[in-house]
């Protein structure tokens, strides 16, 4: 199975409607693989909140209506793991279908911020987290707190961490942040928002899409393999693991590395899902990078950045490349596959191989991709 | 919550009428001495949670059950949560 086309939209404040962002990433994806849309047998969707942030549902359907055309479509949610979870869906599908179309689509600005933040937390548990105050941004202070309990301040590396990941999304002109210059002292001195968690700890509200072209066999030498996709759930409450660890991740990684038949330092490069900077460092102990509590060395010696061994985010992340949910994990891909076509400019790094980490929850799901350059 | 079966003791923070494992009785578990581990501001309103800032406690129960509770004033950890 080979990804042989992709296509975005850029992240940020759009002044689309969700039929603009949709059709934007569609098209772009079906010329780079030099596909018309008769070429693809069926498309799968993702979005997490159409339904309440623009009281759109049945995307299905209206993306039919869009390009005029009858395949099966579909539509899957797992909230801010929905383009992975869509993503490890759609591959099955190829048993039947030559080529399929996967997109990922949100709309997330031009609502009111409590009505936004209201929404997003539908995607926590009722009881467990959203009657008692808790929202997402809450969940990150609390794993920097039960973080610092055990291993001490963690509060410089976090900084580290969203620096290199504006200085990556200064390269990335699609970025919500392009073209924004974001010091140490800017991120330092953000104001806090809840606990520790200052503003640019936090990846920002965007819009965007992006699309893959998904094939059962190579097209071309631009085509990049898919080596392993793998999914696992966990907990829909934080309140229900009480570590600084999460299951699911360490799940969907170790079966998509037993997989693809590889190790974690094959890959060379990781797309991390940095929703928060603290998400992004207790993932690098998940993933294997390291022992737990010594993430915070291998950021301060710079093994993460473009220039390092293991560059996480090298599109910016989350954290600067922006956070449409529903478009996030496809844009992992997007930039996994650009990176080892060797089209990712400026911010080239030498890889054969990556690894795309997206997460749903504090961690409800989490899909692992693996890529390889054949 | 907790609802824990009477035979096999596995236990959910759901109610979910009968143990899906055994078939047994499940019997709700009152959160008794509640500790506080952490304790976080929040600053941001949503419409469940309009007023700000409130607070957002990590708290234990003598099981080792953790849960959230929302409190309108800060607190400290080891404190106790009625």
């Amino acid at each position: 199975m080979y990804i042989c086309g992709v296509g975005r939209t850029k992240f940020g404040k759009l002044e689309l409607e969700l039929p603009e962002i949709m059709t934007e990433a569609v098209t772009k994806a079906l010329i780079d693989a030099k596909l018309r849309l008769k070429d693809i047998d069926a498309i799968f969707i993702s979005n997490n909140l159409a339904g309440l942030n623009q009281g759109q549902l049945h995307l299905n359907s209206l993306l039919a209506t869009i390009l005029k055309i009858d395949i099966p479509i579909f539509r899957l949610e797992s909230t801010c793991a929905s383009g992975g979870a869509t993503f490890y869906n759609s591959l099955f599908s190829l048993s039947k279908f030559k080529n399929i179309l996967v997109l990922g689509v949100e709309k997330m600005t031009g609502l009111a911020s409590d009505l936004l933040s209201t929404n997003i937390g539908t995607t926590s548990d009722l009881n467990l987290d959203q009657e008692q105050g808790f929202i997402f941004p809450v969940g990150a202070a609390m794993i920097i707190e039960r973080y610092e309990k055990r291993f001490g301040n963690v509060m410089d590396d976090l900084a580290l961490i969203s620096l290199k990941n504006h200085e990556n999304g200064n390269l990335n002109e699609y970025a919500h942040f392009y073209g924004k210059e974001v010091t140490l002292e800017k991120i330092k001195g953000s104001r806090t928002i809840v606990g520790k968690l200052r503003l640019y700890d936090c990846s920002p509200v965007s819009d965007g899409a992006v699309a893959l072209v998904v094939s059962k066999q190579k097209r071309d030498r631009r085509s990049i393999k898919i080596q392993a996709c793998e999914m696992a759930t966990g907990p829909i409450s934080l309140s229900l693991n009480p570590r600084t660890s999460m299951p699911a991740v360490k799940t969907a990684c170790k079966r998509a590395l037993s997989s693809a038949g590889m190790k974690i330092l094959d890959m060379d490069l990781i797309e991390i899902h940095d929703g928060y900077t603290i998400i992004e460092l207790i993932t690098m102990e998940d993933l294997g990078l390291c022992k737990p509590g010594q993430a915070g060395k291998l950021i301060r010696e710079g093994k993460t950045k473009l220039n390092g061994k293991i560059p996480i985010n090298t599109d910016g992340g989350l954290k600067a490349n922006g956070h449409p949910i529903g478009a996030t994990g496809l844009a992992q891909i997007y930039e996994i596959v650009t990176q080892l076509r060797g089209e990712a400019g400026k911010r080239q790094v030498n890889a054969k191989t990556g690894l795309a980490h997206n997460i749903g929850g504090m961690v409800g799901s989490c899909v692992v991709s693996i890529f390889k350059r054949d | 919550m907790p609802y824990k079966c009477n035979k096999c003791k596995k236990q959910w923070m759901h109610k979910i009428g009968k143990c899906i494992f055994c078939d047994g009785e499940l019997h709700e578990i009152i959160p008794e001495n509640l500790e506080v581990m952490h304790c976080i501001e929040v600053n941001i309103p949503s419409k469940q949670h309009p007023e700000v800032p409130y607070y957002v406690l990590q708290v234990k129960d003598k099981s080792g059950n953790i849960y959230f509770r929302k409190s309108k004033t800060q607190k400290k950890p080891g404190e106790k949560w009625a």
